[in-house]
């Protein structure tokens, strides 16, 4: 097994330091245009979401015009479906199916234009380090 | 309100959270770090609206970095 180990440090991080979150840049890209955004790392939230304009400046193209009810503290929202490869560092995940909408609750209101739900979490080994702000993500190859 | 940086110059990201406080930016990313996050690079953009960021590099080629400097709980300004 291969493994693929990423670390970011948080120290000097505004939002780390207020609010211990953990907000990581991850490349979205698209067919043509790729770009990094910062996205909050939730394993509350059991599906990636970015919002609607990050869908317009990366020219993303729905897969499917099926949209997905979801139910957020502030009510209910409809979200779309995206296919991209997202890289986290050096980290490569290819063809994430990852949905377009409103950001639920109190995410709305904050400066961020995604989350990283469980979806593409549970794809990685993460570990997370509050006392040293150092946030390690680990992608596990097995070749067969 | 969007402002456009006049001859931007490489500095590495946590240089640039100190001196654009509380606004999004796009960064032309020159240099990432050992693990690929983007550690170094020029300043093109930086505006207090992410919806007004969003529309102006939508048809931008580069390397680009869009992301907000302070805490993300910050009330917009």
């Amino acid at each position: 097994m291969t493994v693929i180990l990423v670390k970011k440090k948080f120290v000097g991080d505004a939002t780390f330091d207020k609010l211990k979150l953990w907000v990581i840049p991850v490349t979205i890209k698209g067919e043509e245009i790729k770009r990094d955004f910062n996205l909050l790392l939730d394993t509350g939230a059991q599906r990636t979401v970015i919002l609607p304009k990050v869908k317009e400046n990366l020219d993303l193209i729905e897969v499917s015009e099926k949209s997905v009810q979801g139910t957020g503290v502030t009510g209910n929202s409809q979200y779309s479906t995206v296919k991209v490869n997202l890289e986290i560092g050096s980290i490569n995940l290819v063809d994430i199916n990852i949905l377009v909408g409103s950001l639920p609750g109190l995410f709305s209101r904050y400066q961020i234009v995604g989350i990283l739900g469980a979806d593409v979490l549970q794809l990685l080994s993460l570990k997370i380090d509050y006392l040293e702000k150092l946030l390690e993500i680990e992608r596990p190859f097995v070749y067969s | 309100m969007l402002k456009t940086i006049e001859k931007p110059q490489e500095v590495q990201v946590p240089e640039i959270t100190e001196k654009y406080p509380k606004r999004w930016v796009t960064v032309e990313v020159t240099k990432r770090d050992k693990y690929g996050f983007p550690a170094s690079g020029r300043v093109l953009y930086q505006a207090t609206d992410i919806d007004l960021m969003l529309d102006k590099t939508k048809y931008i080629k580069g390397d680009l970095y869009i992301f907000y400097t302070g805490s993300i709980d910050d009330e917009p300004q």
